[in-house]
């Protein structure tokens, strides 16, 4: 909860055991600069704070690369039926890899030979040899990248 | 931008708005410390900056640990379809699950059949009931994992 006895940005609360950015402070952490949590040692956020990543920020674990993972659930429109293809808007810009599933009505894996692209982060499936775009259907997917 | 009027590593702007961490400085939080984002504080990264996670450091979201993500679209060879069998290396060493799909030269979807194991982080595809790896299929994977 904030503490509104004091009017800078940043300062040492009483007895110098905590440094608060108040509302409208701010740290920077300059190029070369560090925030090291030592072992036992954490960062947390809580339920209504952010953190952002912006474009061309990087996140590794364990150095492993990390990239944005996003996916959902599309529901063939009778209109993607006629037109025998269907285009999910993954919202990435450059996709690492894709991964699509389709269900019938009752839930049955019909993937079998559809025509899967990408393209600017837009995944696109289309009819195949077998596959039939058919209104209903239930497309899980999910795509890594940035 | 970096400030060159401090020679200081950590030091506070005129005002007390801002804690600037100059290049060379640090914030360590040492094992039992803890810097907390109240709701509606931020920790953005920039682009250009790094946020990294050492073997060990754990992470979480609303309570469920995270693990690393990884993927990517690998193009199979000649001499993988020479030798019925591909290998990619994940960068994990302990995967937790995976998923594979495989796309023939017409972009249809083909995995069905496909021998799929995992050794240490290392995905195999192999030959498996109708499924042959052949040269310049796209294996699209996933791993997630440590």
């Amino acid at each position: 909860m904030a503490d509104t006895t004091h009017s800078q940005g940043v300062y040492l609360a009483q007895g110098a055991a905590e440094l608060v950015v108040a509302s409208g402070g701010d740290v920077t952490v300059e190029s070369g600069g560090d925030i090291n949590a030592e072992s036992g040692g954490s960062i947390t956020l809580a339920s209504g704070a952010d953190l952002t990543l912006a474009a061309g920020a990087t996140f590794s674990v364990n150095g492993a690369a990390q990239k944005s993972v996003v996916g959902g659930i599309h529901t063939t429109t009778s209109d993607e039926a006629t037109a025998n293809a269907v285009a999910i808007v993954s919202g990435l810009t450059t996709i690492a890899a894709i991964h699509v599933q389709v269900l019938d009505a009752t839930n049955n894996v019909v993937t079998v030979d559809a025509d899967v692209t990408e393209a600017a982060g837009t995944i696109t499936i289309a009819d195949g040899v077998t596959y039939n775009t058919v209104a209903g259907q239930l497309i899980q997917w999910s795509a890594i990248g940035v | 931008m970096a400030n060159t009027t401090h020679a200081q590593g950590v030091y506070m702007q005129q005002g007390a708005a801002e804690l600037v961490v100059a290049s060379g400085g640090d914030i360590t939080v040492e094992s039992g410390g803890d810097i907390n984002a109240e709701s509606g504080g931020s920790i953005t990264l920039a682009s250009g900056a790094d946020l990294t996670l050492a073997a060990g450091a754990t992470f979480s979201v609303n309570g469920a640990a995270q693990k690393s993500v990884v993927g990517g679209i690998h193009t199979v060879t000649a001499g993988e379809a020479a030798a019925h069998t591909l290998d990619i290396v994940t960068g994990l060493t302990t995967l937790t699950t995976f998923i594979v799909m495989v796309l023939d030269t017409g972009n249809n979807e083909i995995t069905v059949g496909a021998d799929i194991t995992d050794t240490t982080g290392t995905l195999t595809v192999a030959d498996g009931g109708a499924f042959a790896v052949t040269e310049n299929y796209l294996v699209h994977w996933f791993a997630v994992g440590v």
